[in-house]
C-alpha cells in the first residue's frame, strides 16, 4: 500500500490551509452565483448564503474528525472502512469528481472570456496553454501548488475593493423586508450555493501534507468564515445594486457590477477584472488536477508525473466537446450537485461508518 | 639585478622532474645558484621572476641567505626574517608553490627537502569607491581584485573570532582561491554545508570571476533570475554576514557573492539601511513600483491598443488615436521596434568607453526618438512609455536583476499580443510559478511573500526601524535568531515580545 | 531534447491561437447614436463617430441607415463605414420623440445584453428629431464628448437627477418604479440644451417635466450635491441659494399605510442677496420661504404623477419594501388612494464672505 509518510520538507504550515481552502472555494461560482440564489430566496438570498456557510462549518468539523480517526486522507478512510479493494474502488469516483470539477472550472471561465472579451477565443489553445502552466506548477510539488493558491488569493484581493464603486449605486432598501420568503425557499437557495461553496473538501486529500494538522483546524474554519462573510456581503451588495428582475437576467452579476466602475485612468474595469480572474481560477484548476493525480497515485500507484499528464490530456480532449452555453450550464449544474452530495451527504455518512468501524475494531 | 640572476643559470640538475621540464619552457622561470659566505654551502633558488617581488628577494631574503649561518635547511627559519617559510619533502607541491610566487631553496646536501619562502608580488589596485552600487551616504570603499585585501576589508568590519574564513582552490587551470565566509554560531549549518559541498563540487577549468561561481552553483541555472546576489560593498557583506548569510569571495573578482538570497534583496539597495526608515521604505516602494511599471507598461500598451480600446478613458482616446494615426505598424511591432532600439542603445553604451557611451545615449535617445516619431514609425506616446520603462528598469539596485527585468518584458509583450490583458496575466502566472519554484541554496526564493513570514516582511517592501528588527531573517534558519540583547532593548524601551 | 517539443507547440499557438484584434486606429469607435421611428416598425438610426485629426481636433462623422431591427441597423451602417464599427466607446444614446412614445426597451435591452457597452452610458430623449442632434457641430472636442459632458455636469451640479444605462434598466425592472431620462433639444446647429425630463411609464414616455420643475423633482427622486435655487421674498428682495445639498427619506406613515411621508433635508449657502443686509432674521425668512415653496411644488408634482399613473419616485417600491407581505397586485388601486405629506427642512449654513 503506497501510504508512505510525507517527508517534512514537503509539508506546509498549518495556516496555509486557510489559503488553500479560500482559493479553492473562490472560483468561477462567485462571478454569477447571485442569480441562482435570488431565484429562490429573493431579497433573503443573503440569509441562504449565511445558512449554507454555517452548515459547512459542521461539515469541516466532520472532515477533521474522519481524518483524525484514520490519521490519513480520504483513501485511508475508505480503506479503513471498506477494506483495500472496495476502498480504492470508492476512491476512484473522486478521480472523476475532481476531473469534472477542473473541467467545469476551466470551461466556465472560457465561457466568460468568450462572452465578455474574445468571442472567437480558441478553447483548444487556451486550454493547452493553461494545462501546460498547470503541469509546470504541479511538477514543482505540493508547495508550489500551495504557493499558487496563496497568490491566487492575495494578489486578486484588490478586486474586492473595487466593489466600493458599487456602493454609490446601492440602495439597501432592496434587502427589506427581511425574512419575507418561506424557509423552504431560503433553504433551496442554500442548496444552490453548493457550486460556489464547494472546494473546501480538498482538505480530505492533502491532510497528510499538513505539518500540524491539529493547528490547521482553526484555519480551516476561519477560511470558511471568510468566504461565507465575503459571499454574504457580496450577495447583499448585489441585491441592493440590482433590481430583482434585472438580477434575474444577469448571468454574471459580479461582472455586470464591475461595468459601472470608472476610474480616471480606466474607463471600463470589467476587462481587467476578467483578466485578473484567471489568477483566481488557476489554483482552482491546479488543485483539482493535483488531487486527481494524487488519487491516481494512491489508488493505482501511478507516478504523479504521469497521472497529471494523463488527466491533462483527457481534459484537453473532453473540453472541446462542451460547446454551447446549455452544455456549460449543465456541467455546472452536475458539478454543483455532485459537490452537494459529496459534502453534505457522503461526508456525514462516512463519519458514521468510520466511527462504527472504529468501535468494532476496538472490540 | 640581471647580473646575479643570470649568473649561473646553465648549472642544472642531471635528471629533471616533469614540472621542471614544463616550467623551463617559460622565459620567466629562473634558477640561480649561490654560495653562503660563512659556511660555503651551495644553495639554489628557483622561482618565477614575474610572480615574485624582487625587492623582497634582494633585501629580505638574499642578504640573510648569503651572510647568515646556513648549514641545513632548518637554519633558514632562523636566518630569514620571513614568517612564511616552509620546509617540505613533498615533490608534488613544488610546482604549486612556485606558481604561487614562492621561491624554492634547495641545498645540495639535502636533495630530498625543499624550503619555500613567500615572496609573492602583490599587484594591488588601490581602493576605489563603488561604481555599480554607488551610494551617496555610507562607506565609499569597494572590493578590489585581490582576495587578501577583500578579506581584510571584511575582517576589519567584523573583528570577532566567530567570523570563519574557509579557503578552497577551484579551477583546474586557474587555481582560483575561493573563500567561504560565515559567522559561527549564527549561520545555519545546513546552508554552510550546502555551499561548501557545491563549491567543492565545482568542476571547471578556469574561474576568472565570481559570476562563474554564481552560474556553477546556482540551484536552477536555466532561470533568467540571478539566484545569488553579488555586491562590491564590503559593508553590505559585513551586514549580511551578521544576518546569518554566507559570503563567497573569489580571488580576482571585485564582486563578492551572497547566499542564500531572496527576490526582494535584489531590489533593496544597501543605502536603504543608511537612511531613516521612513525614507528608506518610501524609496523601496518606489523601486518596487518602478519594477512593475517597467515590466508591464509596454505590454499593457500593446494589449489595450490591440484589444481593449474600451478601457481607454475618453479624454485619452483622442490623444492615442492621433498619435497612432500615421503609423503603419501594429502596436506590437511598434513596441518591439522601440524596445529593441533601447536595448541597442544600452548595449552600445555599455560596450563603448564612458565618454563616448554617454554621447551615444544622448544622441540615440534624442535623435532616433524624435526622428522615428517624425518619420511616423512610432507614436510619441509609446516613445514616452518605452523610455520611462527603460528608466524604471535602471532603478533596480542590482545590475543583473535589471537585465532580467528588461529581458522579461519581451515574453510579456508577446503574450500581450496573443491574448491582450489575459495574456499579460497568463505570462505573470508563468513568472510567478517560476519564482515559487525557484530556490536559492534550497531556501525559497520568494520568501517572505511565499512562504509568508510576517517577521521577515519587516524588511521587504518596507524597512522598519532597527528597533523593530531584533530578529534575524527566519528563512535563514539561523542558530541564534536574536540580533541583539532583547533585555537591553527592553530596558530602554518597552518593545517586542 | 524534451524541451524542444514545446517549440512547435508555441509556434502553433502564436499562429493559430490569436484572437481577432481591434487596433484603435483601425476601427471606428461608435461614440454616440440616435434612433427614431420612421413609420410603423421601421426606424432610422444615426451613428456618430469621432475622427481624431492630427491637429488634436475632432471631426464628427455620422452614418445614417434605416432598418427593422437594431442589429440590422448596425449591419447597414457597417456597410457605409470605412473601418469596422465597434460599440465599446458608446457614451450617449438619444431616442427620438416618436420612438420614446412607442417604447424603447428593445433598444435598452440590447445594450444590456452587449457586454461591450458600459453601464455608465447616458440615455436621453429628444424633443424633435434625435438624428439632427447628432448632426450638429458642437465644438472642437466632438459632439459625443459635448453631449456627454453636458449631461454629466448637469447631473453632478445641477437639477438633472442621476440616470444612466444601469439606473434606467434598474428602475425599469423594479416593481413599483418608473424610469426617467433627460430630454435634449437642439437650439441651432451649434447648441443643444437640456429641455426637460422625460418621465416614463414602463418604457414609454408619457410626460416631459419642464426645466423649472426639475429642481423639485431632483429633491424627490435623488439627492442634490451642488444645486442652486432662487427664492423670491417680495419686492426687490431675492436670494440665491447655492451649493445645495439635499437628502430625502421616504417613509410610510405607521398609522395609515396609505400615507407617504417624504422628508427632505436641504443645506445651502446664500452668496447673493439683492436686499440690503443679511440678518439672521432674513436667513430664517429665506429658509421658511424655501421650505414653503418646496412643499408646495413637490406636493403638486407627486399629485400630478399620481394622476398620470406614473411612479418615477418609486412609491410602489417603498410599499413593497416597507410593508411585510404586501401584495403588489393591489398597487395600482392603492396608488390612486395614496396621500402625501412633505416635510422640508432647510438649513442655511453660510451667508457669503461679507455681512
Amino acid at each position: 500500500m503506497p501510504n508512505l509518510p510525507i517527508e517534512d520538507r514537503f509539508k506546509i504550515s498549518p495556516f496555509l490551509v486557510f489559503y488553500m481552502i479560500t482559493s479553492m472555494q473562490i472560483g468561477i461560482g462567485v462571478l454569477g452565483y447571485q442569480r441562482l440564489i435570488a431565484q429562490y430566496a429573493n431579497e433573503d438570498a443573503w440569509i441562504s448564503v449565511l445558512i449554507a456557510g454555517s452548515l459547512i462549518h459542521i461539515i469541516v468539523w466532520m472532515m477533521y474528525k474522519i481524518m483524525e480517526t484514520v490519521d490519513g486522507d480520504l483513501v485511508t478512510a475508505h480503506i479503513y472502512v471498506a477494506g483495500n479493494f472496495i476502498g480504492k474502488l470508492l476512491s476512484t469516483f473522486f478521480v472523476f469528481y475532481f476531473f469534472t470539477y477542473s473541467l467545469t472550472i476551466l470551461r466556465s471561465y472560457l465561457e466568460v472570456i468568450q462572452v465578455w472579451m474574445f468571442p472567437t477565443m480558441s478553447i483548444f489553445w487556451f486550454t493547452l496553454a493553461y494545462l501546460l502552466l498547470c503541469i509546470y506548477i504541479i511538477y514543482g510539488g505540493f508547495r508550489t501548488v500551495v504557493g499558487i493558491a496563496f497568490f491566487g488569493i492575495v494578489l486578486p484581493a484588490y478586486l474586492f475593493l473595487i466593489f466600493g464603486f458599487n456602493l454609490k449605486f446601492a440602495n439597501f432598501e432592496h434587502l427589506l423586508p427581511i425574512l419575507d420568503n418561506s424557509f423552504k425557499d431560503i433553504l433551496l437557495g442554500s442548496y444552490h450555493m453548493s457550486l460556489t461553496f464547494i472546494g473546501f473538501e480538498i482538505v480530505l486529500f492533502f491532510y497528510p501534507f499538513i505539518k500540524n494538522p491539529q493547528k490547521s483546524k482553526k484555519w480551516a474554519h476561519l477560511a470558511i468564515l471568510t468566504t461565507t462573510l465575503l459571499y454574504t456581503g457580496l450577495m447583499m451588495l448585489t441585491l441592493s445594486f440590482f433590481s430583482e428582475e434585472q438580477l434575474r437576467k444577469s448571468i454574471w452579476a459580479t461582472l455586470t457590477m464591475w461595468k459601472i466602475v470608472q476610474m480616471p485612468f480606466v474607463e471600463r474595469f470589467e476587462y481587467i477584472g476578467i483578466a485578473t480572474w484567471s489568477l483566481v481560477i488557476l489554483p482552482n484548476f491546479c488543485i483539482s488536477l493535483w488531487v486527481a493525480s494524487r488519487l491516481l497515485k494512491r489508488i493505482f500507484n501511478l507516478q504523479q508525473k504521469k497521472g497529471v499528464f494523463l488527466i491533462s490530456i483527457t481534459n484537453l480532449i473532453v473540453i472541446n466537446f462542451i460547446d454551447t452555453r446549455e452544455q456549460v450550464g449543465l456541467i455546472n449544474d452536475y458539478t454543483g450537485k455532485a459537490g452537494f452530495i459529496f459534502t453534505f451527504l457522503y461526508i456525514p455518512l462516512l463519519l458514521v461508518m468510520v466511527l462504527i468501524v472504529k468501535k468494532v475494531k476496538k472490540k | 639585478m640581471k647580473r646575479w640572476l643570470n649568473k649561473k643559470q646553465n648549472e642544472t640538475k642531471p635528471n629533471k622532474a616533469d614540472w621542471e621540464k614544463t616550467l623551463e619552457k617559460s622565459n620567466d622561470f629562473t634558477r640561480s645558484n649561490y654560495i653562503n659566505q660563512k659556511s660555503n654551502v651551495h644553495f639554489c633558488l628557483t622561482f618565477i621572476a614575474t610572480l615574485v617581488d624582487e625587492q623582497i628577494i634582494q633585501q629580505g631574503v638574499l642578504p640573510y641567505l648569503l651572510e647568515g649561518e646556513l648549514k641545513t635547511l632548518e637554519d633558514i627559519k632562523k636566518t630569514v626574517p620571513s614568517a612564511d617559510v616552509e620546509i617540505s619533502n613533498d615533490q608534488t607541491v613544488i610546482d604549486k608553490k612556485i606558481l604561487n610566487g614562492y621561491i624554492m631553496l634547495t641545498i645540495d646536501s639535502e636533495p630530498e627537502h625543499f624550503a619555500f619562502i613567500a615572496t609573492q608580488k602583490e599587484i594591488v589596485r588601490s581602493l576605489s569607491p563603488p561604481e555599480i552600487e554607488f551610494s551617496v551616504i555610507g562607506p565609499k570603499e569597494a572590493f578590489v581584485e585581490s582576495l587578501g585585501q577583500n578579506l581584510n576589508l571584511i575582517r576589519k568590519r567584523l573583528p570577532v573570532k566567530e567570523l570563519i574564513i574557509e579557503e578552497y582552490t577551484l579551477g583546474s587551470l586557474s587555481q582560483t582561491k575561493v573563500a567561504v565566509l560565515y559567522m559561527e554560531g549564527i549561520t545555519n549549518e545546513d546552508n554552510i554545508n550546502t555551499v561548501k559541498q557545491r563549491i567543492s563540487e565545482v568542476e571547471f577549468d578556469a574561474i576568472t570571476d565570481s559570476s562563474y561561481i554564481v552560474q556553477l552553483i546556482s540551484d536552477n541555472s536555466n532561470s533568467p533570475f540571478p539566484q545569488l546576489l553579488d555586491t562590491e560593498r564590503p559593508d553590505r557583506i559585513a551586514g549580511i554576514l551578521a544576518e546569518g548569510k554566507i559570503a563567497i569571495v573569489v580571488d580576482g573578482s571585485p564582486h563578492v557573492l551572497i547566499a542564500p538570497t531572496t527576490l526582494i534583496e535584489f531590489f533593496s539597495s544597501f543605502e536603504d539601511y543608511f537612511l531613516n526608515w521612513i525614507l528608506a521604505s518610501f524609496f523601496r516602494l518606489i523601486r518596487g513600483c518602478a519594477v512593475l511599471f517597467s515590466l508591464l507598461v509596454t505590454p499593457i500598451y500593446v494589449a489595450v491598443l490591440s484589444y481593449h480600446y474600451e478601457l481607454i478613458p475618453k479624454d485619452l482616446l483622442g490623444t492615442l488615436v492621433t498619435s497612432r494615426r500615421q503609423i503603419p505598424l501594429p502596436p506590437i511591432l511598434e513596441a518591439l521596434f522601440l524596445e529593441l532600439t533601447i536595448e541597442l542603445l544600452r548595449e552600445a553604451g555599455a560596450r563603448l568607453p564612458t565618454k563616448v557611451g554617454q554621447t551615444i545615449g544622448i544622441v540615440g535617445g534624442i535623435v532616433i526618438g524624435t526622428a522615428s516619431v517624425e518619420a511616423g514609425l512610432t507614436s510619441n506616446v509609446l516613445l514616452i512609455i518605452v523610455a520611462l520603462a527603460a528608466l524604471a528598469s535602471f532603478t533596480t539596485p542590482v545590475y543583473k536583476m535589471g537585465n532580467t527585468i528588461r529581458l522579461l518584458r519581451f515574453p510579456f509583450l508577446i503574450f500581450a499580443e496573443l491574448w491582450g490583458l489575459l495574456g499579460i496575466v497568463f505570462a505573470f502566472c508563468i513568472m510567478l510559478t517560476h519564482l515559487i519554484r525557484l530556490t536559492s541554496l534550497g531556501r525559497p526564493f520568494l520568501e517572505p511573500f511565499y512562504p509568508p513570514r510576517a517577521t521577515d516582511l519587516k524588511d521587504a517592501f518596507i524597512r522598519l526601524p532597527f528597533n523593530k528588527q531584533t530578529l534575524r531573517p527566519l528563512f535563514l534558519r539561523t542558530k541564534n535568531r536574536t540580533r541583539y540583547n532583547k533585555k537591553k532593548a527592553t530596558e530602554k524601551k518597552d518593545i517586542d515580545e | 531534447m524534451k524541451k524542444l517539443f514545446f517549440i512547435p507547440i508555441f509556434l502553433m499557438l502564436f499562429t493559430t491561437g490569436c484572437v481577432p484584434k481591434s487596433i484603435i486606429d483601425d476601427i471606428n469607435i461608435e461614440a454616440a447614436s440616435a434612433f427614431d421611428e420612421l413609420e410603423d416598425d421601421t426606424f432610422i438610426g444615426t451613428v456618430l463617430i469621432q475622427e481624431y485629426l492630427p491637429d488634436q481636433s475632432t471631426e464628427n462623422k455620422t452614418f445614417t441607415a434605416t432598418a427593422n431591427l437594431r442589429r440590422d441597423l448596425l449591419l447597414n451602417i457597417q456597410r457605409q463605414s470605412s473601418e469596422p464599427l465597434h460599440l465599446g466607446g458608446l457614451m450617449v444614446t438619444i431616442f427620438g420623440d416618436k420612438l420614446a412614445d412607442r417604447g424603447i426597451i428593445d433598444f435598452v435591452d440590447n445594450y444590456q445584453r452587449d457586454p461591450s457597452i458600459g453601464a455608465r452610458n447616458f440615455l436621453a430623449t429628444s424633443s424633435g428629431s434625435a438624428l439632427q442632434i447628432l448632426k450638429g457641430e458642437y465644438g472642437p472636442r466632438g459632439n459625443s464628448d459635448y453631449l456627454n459632458n453636458l449631461i454629466e455636469h448637469n447631473m453632478r451640479y445641477r437639477d438633472l437627477p442621476e440616470t444612466n444605462l444601469h439606473i434606467f434598466i434598474r428602475d425599469y425592472y423594479t416593481k413599483g418604479k418608473d424610469p426617467y431620462l433627460p430630454e435634449l433639444r437642439q437650439i441651432n446647429n451649434k447648441e443643444v440644451e437640456i429641455s426637460g425630463l422625460s418621465l416614463f411609464k414602463k418604457d414609454r414616455e408619457v410626460h416631459v417635466l419642464p426645466t423649472e420643475k426639475m429642481f423639485f423633482f431632483k429633491l424627490l427622486a435623488d439627492r442634490h450635491s451642488n444645486g442652486s435655487f432662487k427664492v423670491d421674498l417680495g419686492i426687490d428682495k431675492e436670494a440665491e441659494i447655492k451649493s445645495i445639498a439635499s437628502k430625502r427619506k421616504i417613509k410610510l406613515s405607521k398609522k395609515y399605510p396609505s400615507q407617504v411621508v417624504i422628508h427632505i433635508k436641504i443645506k445651502g449657502v446664500i452668496p447673493e442677496y439683492t436686499g440690503d443686509k443679511i440678518t439672521p432674521q432674513i436667513v430664517k425668512e429665506v429658509e421658511k420661504a424655501l421650505e414653503k415653496e418646496v412643499n408646495k411644488e413637490c406636493l403638486s408634482l407627486v399629485k400630478q404623477f399620481q394622476e398620470q399613473g406614473i411612479d418615477p419616485i418609486g412609491f410602489g417600491f417603498y410599499h413593497r419594501k416597507q410593508i411585510r407581505g404586501y401584495d403588489f397586485k393591489k398597487w395600482e388601486e392603492d396608488y390612486k388612494r395614496l396621500t402625501f405629506k412633505i416635510k422640508t427642512d432647510v438649513n442655511i449654513v453660510e451667508t457669503g464672505v461679507v455681512e
